[in-house]
């Protein structure tokens, strides 16, 4: 039996850097294309992983399922917890705080969004505050967890899940599974990257064993050196900072307390930027993301030690970076994909997240071994929607806020914007509603939640909102607040859950 | 009140023109906006258009109509409604081709299924469209190519509704349009002046009332066609056919026939500047008109509705709803623009030109964002009608023959178009 489809040689592919971006590359494409790519990943051991990509979206999920991996597994592996959205702390002001959750709030009535009921009903007087009406948040703050059940009905699945985990631990189990679907490591530091006369293409890297290793595709996997996108092809860099200032993070360890395990992130306002904190199995993540125009790496480091709870593991490490994006992440025959790519905080868990569609547009777009420029042209502009419509949603977290304690604060609060986040804010502020798209990260919820959650009320909300008399909508607020404080109360321990499920790595 | 919130509600809407479009547009507003008065004023010319013409609409129309609560049962029987999964394209010269659709593209394995089929197809028998027909939302209400009905029986099963739900009916035999800066500050007819706080301009092509406030219109260099349609028809149920000859094409349905054949005097397609512009909007062919040959006409003249109603403004608001209309509107009539082109053979557009690029070099859909032809339905016409992909994709080329005969078996196990 023949079979159409040219038999081609698969595309020589070579990928430089082996932390969660360069394995996690390695082992989709290893999975995803069989036959079509040959696949070789050069590493030092001698060079560190950043690895401080420890909270995820949602979307993990789907893509651990594509690569076939037992999910239980992962867990044990990576020491890894859930997560049911993030808890902002002292952002909008001093002393507030809400949870951004993987899920909306309420349910749609008859077509209208639920939050212009809410919106209606507040402007009345009569209403609880709108996280008693999200099964995730109510979930979180009872440190609680359950799974999505099958035969869910509209409020099992009003929301959705991700992990928080050990960075670390998941580069070396991607390489196990990498490598067991075909991919070859090559150990050393790249000294050397040869072009070709002609075409300017990257033809092949030399290591300080000297080990030349030649591709058709090469995947800048290098981090924030980004030795091959950057450094040796100069591809330009898109500068972010004057709308994300911070550009260092002190990152600090430490040992897991006693007590129950937060199902869900934490992010809170410093004086000088923000300070996360990712309950894992195991210990506790901390870091003190900052601006070093407003606050010292000493300083930093200070603050971050003295707000941590358990008992420090290390001592603090400074990170180093610039809020941005490569104007081409593919350039040439050069695809760069994690922090050669660009950089955004963690303050919405995206690093990994901008990884992994990364990797699947290039499954998507994946070439053959003579490049099709429509194909890179493709790709960049999909990555760069990505970045950008990001980047709008992380700067309205500092831009919508009220405080006015500190040098930091008053600048972001007081900043131009991007324009096309100057519109999506006029646009909630005068009619409550969100700008509509359909491709990118963050959807109409997740505006919601932080608009809200940040004390951004809008003037308007639909006026259909003001059809059904006040006191039946106020009724079914009622059963829905109560019928989610029930269904949590059935919901056991997230800490217990773990156990339960075998996600739980024994000690 | 809370902290600046605005009170202020839309007392009165008049939607001008009462064919189709305009009766759905005053039912869907009358839902909306229980209290409002809701004027439908009968215009010269208001069923002139294609839409009041051609029974054929998008699966939008069933969305359309759970919204507004308009029995589908109800809707069959008093129009005679039938759902389409099946077009047959037939040309002079031989050629043949067949279409199915579903909404979403179709995946297998991660896999898009029409890069299996690509590589499958040598070793068996059946088209792209006996795959998709093997799949059971090619025949939902949501996937296929929506309805096919008796249009004069719709319009009055729309006008009877719109009478139970105590919308004021006006007809004028002429109307004359005062305008006042950058609004409108009425409409009079012979008998009276009538007032709103919103306008709805659905009579047909090139909006008079975004005329009179200077809005422009942009020609899409399109052909202009002639519609004439004739009732009674044949075939199999759940087919279509269109038979190309030259630059005319009859397109046959069970319920009526249709001919469009390039003409002179016909207005040449095309659409608004701007779709909303101060207190008046227009919406169906008012804001755009093309020759279609399916339903997505009057489909996207729904999603207009949907989009209208989704943002109305308050009448003291700040017009911000309006831009965010405009924007989405901007979207769903340049896609108009290409499928109107792309279905009658044209391919010169710009935007068309790089789908059809993107199709042509590795079997992708590549649309903008928004659109609301859905992924699924361009997929499908671009299987129809070509150019065929050069390139399979790399993953349908990783998947095992096991997993790619299975998925061809399916096809094949569906061989006809049998319902």
């Amino acid at each position: 039996m023949t079979w159409v489809g040219e038999q081609k040689a698969p595309v020589r592919v070579v990928i430089l850097g082996g932390g969660t971006a360069g394995w996690l590359t390695a082992a989709a494409l290893a999975k995803l294309l069989p036959g079509q790519a040959d696949i070789e990943l050069i590493e030092s051991e001698e060079i560190g992983i950043v690895g401080v990509g420890e909270a995820t979206l949602p979307h993990l999920r789907e893509f651990i399922r594509r690569l076939g991996l037992d999910e239980m597994e992962f867990m044990r592996t990576t020491r890894a917890t859930f997560k049911l959205g993030i808890d902002f702390v002292d952002f909008g002001a001093i002393g507030e705080r809400y949870i951004h959750p993987f899920g909306a709030y309420g349910t749609d009535i008859a077509g209208v969004g639920f939050h212009h009921y809410w919106l209606r009903s507040k402007a009345a007087g009569q209403v609880s505050p709108i996280c008693n009406f999200s099964l995730p948040i109510v979930a979180s703050r009872a440190q609680r967890f359950a799974p999505i059940p099958d035969d869910a009905d509209f409020l099992a699945s009003s929301y959705s899940h991700a992990y928080q985990f050990d960075a670390t631990r998941m580069a070396p189990m991607l390489r196990r599974f990498a490598e067991a679907h075909g991919v070859r490591r090559t150990e050393g530091k790249v000294v050397a990257v040869d072009r070709d006369g002609e075409s300017g293409d990257v033809a092949s890297l030399r290591t300080d064993r000297g080990d030349v290793i030649a591709g058709d595709l090469f995947i800048d996997c290098s981090g924030f050196r980004s030795l091959l996108i950057g450094e040796t092809l100069g591809s330009p860099w898109e500068d972010w900072s004057q709308w994300l200032p911070c550009d260092r993070a002190a990152a600090l360890p430490c040992a897991a307390p006693d007590g129950p395990i937060e199902p869900y992130t934490s992010a809170t306002a410093m004086p000088a930027g923000w300070r996360w904190r990712i309950p894992l199995q195991h210990r506790v993540g901390n870091g003190y993301v900052f601006s070093s125009n407003h606050v010292s790496e000493d300083e930093a480091c200070a603050t971050i030690l003295a707000a941590v709870e358990g008992e420090p593991l290390a001592e603090p490490r400074v990170l180093r970076f610039r809020a941005g994006r490569r104007l081409k992440s593919w350039d040439r025959n050069v695809v760069a994909i994690g922090l050669a790519s660009g950089f955004l905080e963690p303050l919405e868990s995206t690093s990994i997240h901008l990884v992994q569609q990364a990797v699947t547009r290039l499954v998507e777009l994946f070439p053959e071994r003579r490049i099709d420029p429509r194909d890179r042209d493709t790709f960049n502009e999909l990555v760069d929607r990505e970045y950008d419509r990001i980047r709008d949603f992380l700067i309205l977290h500092y831009h919508a806020t009220r405080r006015t304690d500190s040098d930091f604060w008053n600048h972001v609060r007081t900043m131009a914007l991007p324009e096309a986040l100057e519109r999506k804010m006029a646009l909630w502020r005068d009619t409550g509603r969100v700008e509509l798209y359909t491709d990118g990260l963050f959807l109409e919820a997740s505006w919601v939640a932080v608009y809200l959650g940040q004390g951004i009320v809008p003037r308007g909300y639909d006026q259909r909102a003001g059809n059904p008399p006040l006191a039946r909508v106020a009724e079914s607020m009622r059963e829905l607040e109560a019928e989610i404080r029930q269904r949590v109360a059935g919901w056991p321990d997230h800490a217990a859950y773990l156990r339960q499920a075998g996600a739980w790595a024994p000690a | 009140m809370g902290t600046g919130m605005t009170a202020s509600c839309t007392r009165s809407v008049l939607v001008f023109g009462a064919g189709i479009v305009g009766l759905a547009a005053a039912i869907a507003l009358r839902r909306a906006l229980p209290d409002a008065t809701i004027t439908l004023l009968g215009v010269p010319g208001d069923t002139d258009g294609w839409i009041d013409r051609l029974g054929a609409c998008s699966p939008v129309i069933h969305r359309f109509h759970r919204q507004i609560g308009l029995d589908p049962r109800l809707f069959a029987r008093r129009t005679g409604a039938e759902p389409v999964h099946l077009r047959r394209y037939r040309w002079a010269d031989g050629r043949e081709a067949r279409e199915a659709s579903t909404p979403v593209i179709q995946f297998v394995e991660g896999v898009p299924l029409h890069h299996i089929w690509l590589r499958g197809r040598e070793v068996s028998g059946g088209d792209f469209a006996a795959l998709l027909l093997a799949i059971r939302q090619a025949r939902s209400d949501d996937g296929g190519f929506g309805a096919r009905y008796d249009p004069t029986a719709y319009r009055a099963l729309l006008g009877e509704m719109a009478g139970a739900l105590g919308i004021v009916r006006r007809d004028a035999s002429e109307v004359r349009i005062t305008t006042d800066g950058p609004r409108i500050e009425g409409v009079g007819t012979e008998d009276e002046a009538l007032t709103a706080d919103l306008y709805v301009d659905a009579a047909g092509p090139r909006s008079r009332l975004l005329s009179a406030l200077g809005i422009g219109w942009h020609d899409w260099f399109l052909p202009p066609m002639a519609l004439t349609v004739m009732p009674g028809g044949d075939g199999t149920l759940g087919e279509e056919v269109l038979d190309f000859d030259g630059d005319a094409v009859a397109w046959r349905t069970r319920l009526w026939s249709a001919r469009l054949s390039p003409s002179t005097t016909e207005p040449a397609p095309g659409c608004l500047a701007r779709f909303w512009s101060g207190n008046a909007v227009a919406i169906g062919e008012a804001a755009a008109s093309a020759p279609v040959i399916d339903g997505v006409g009057f489909g996207l003249a729904l999603d207009d509705i949907l989009r209208l109603v989704g943002l109305l403004p308050r009448p003291d608001g700040t017009g911000r709803e309006a831009d965010e209309y405009d924007r989405r509107t901007g979207i769903a009539y340049a896609s108009l623009c290409d499928w109107t082109a792309f279905s009658l053979g044209q391919r010169d557009t710009p935007m068309l030109a790089e789908t059809l690029d993107a199709f042509e070099a590795r079997g992708r859909v590549s649309r903008p964002e928004l659109d609301p032809v859905q992924p699924g339905e361009w997929l499908a016409r671009l299987m129809a009608l070509g150019p065929a992909p050069r390139r399979i994709d790399p993953t349908a080329l990783a998947l095992s023959e096991d997993i790619v005969r299975r998925t061809m078996a399916r096809a094949t196990a569906q061989p006809g178009p049998a319902r």
